[in-house]
């Protein structure tokens, strides 16, 4: 038998024990075992210790910390639910926000120049007329909330 | 045979089950993983932290951290790569914070032992004398005390019996680094278990 036979089914063996070898070089080393003595010995020794890891008993955490692992895992999941509520309670407050400014500038629209006018929301400049009303809106509100929050700047001494 | 199959199927869906019902939100789903997955995970924190009150508080984290981010977790693929991988970070950053130099260490130079320095040096039964059921607790050690990326591909590979194929992706390296360390891993380990059990104290 090749000297360089034996030397590679030694430095082979720890991954056979592994069970980390392909199909090809499992038959290979198998094939030369069966003829060699010297070898086979070696293997058995790898097997053994692959053996030893794998029958290492497994330690076990103790119930009461997989207790504290549930409870703590449980108010963690609460609270993040918690937090999506809250999330999508601020998003449909500000769809409802949006949606009252849209609107309120068509309704305005409706009762100051008739039903009529409504119709030009699609088809004339009636859309504009939103649109200016709507920033109009948003600008006094920017300008009552900045005097307001000058005003209770000035009152904290603040300012 | 056929049945086997559809058991094995069913199980996998099971198991898949209950982390898409953890993704509802649903409590019995996390405690059914936790019964499923708790030795296993357990385990693999152990013997990459090696201090059971250290182990104790990663395997808690890590369960917070599975409700967390449960929502980023892609029920297509296996539950059980993506938990070990959760426990996995904690396990790294707590080490990293611990001692930082010590991640990378592949050992001490001189404890590089060529396979011609350890040949047969001990009887042949020395190794089959540890398979005792007292004589656990020594390879326990034995293991323990390689350096972390020995110990963990071990752990991996013969306890937790992943495929390597599996274990390279958590570990984030190449096949033939998993190939490696198995190798230099079991070699490491066979050295030391041949000392042990040849020293003159041994009964
Ligand atoms: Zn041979």
């Amino acid at each position: 038998m090749a000297v360089n036979e034996h030397e590679e089914t030694r430095a082979r063996l720890p991954l056979a024990a592994a069970g980390a070898l392909e199909a090809g070089e499992r038959e290979q080393i198998e094939r030369h075992l069966a003829g060699c003595a010297a070898c086979a010995a070696e293997w058995e020794r790898w097997r053994l210790c692959g053996l030893l890891l794998k029958r290492l008993p497994t330690p076990q955490p103790s119930p009461l910390v997989v207790e504290r692992a549930r409870a703590r895992a449980v108010a963690r999941l609460l609270e993040t639910s918690d937090e999506r509520s809250t999330q999508v309670g601020i998003l449909l407050a500000v769809l409802v926000a949006w949606t009252l400014t849209l609107g309120s500038g068509v309704v305005v629209l409706v009762l100051t120049r008739g039903i009529a006018a409504a119709a030009e929301l699609f088809t004339g400049n009636g859309w504009l007329w939103v649109a200016a009303y709507t920033t109009a809106g948003w600008f006094l509100a920017a300008v009552a909330s900045a005097v307001l929050g000058r005003r209770y700047r000035t009152s904290r001494g603040l300012a | 045979m056929m049945a086997d199959a559809a058991a094995d199927w069913e199980a996998l869906l099971s198991r898949d089950t209950d982390a898409a019902r953890l993704q509802r939100g649903d409590l019995d789903a996390l405690a059914a993983l936790l019964a499923r997955y708790q030795n296993r995970l357990y385990r693999y924190l152990l013997r990459l932290v090696r201090d059971p009150a250290i182990a104790e508080d990663l395997f808690q984290q890590t369960w917070v951290r599975v409700v967390e981010k449960i929502r980023r977790y892609d029920p297509r693929r296996s539950f059980e790569a993506w938990l070990f991988a959760v426990a996995r970070n904690l396990a790294i950053d707590h080490l990293r914070r611990r001692a930082p130099e010590s991640l990378d260490d592949a050992g001490p130079a001189g404890a590089a032992e060529t396979p011609a320095a350890r040949v047969a040096s001990a009887e042949p039964g020395v190794l089959a004398g540890l398979l005792a059921r007292e004589r656990a607790e020594l390879v326990a050690q034995v293991l323990a005390e390689l350096p972390l990326i020995y110990r963990e591909t071990l752990t991996l590979r013969f306890e937790e019996e992943m495929k390597l194929e599996e274990i390279a992706a958590l570990l984030a390296v190449p096949l033939s680094t998993v190939k490696t360390r198995l190798r230099r891993g079991l070699e490491m380990m066979r050295h030391r278990l041949e000392n042990l059990a040849g020293e003159s104290s041994w009964p």
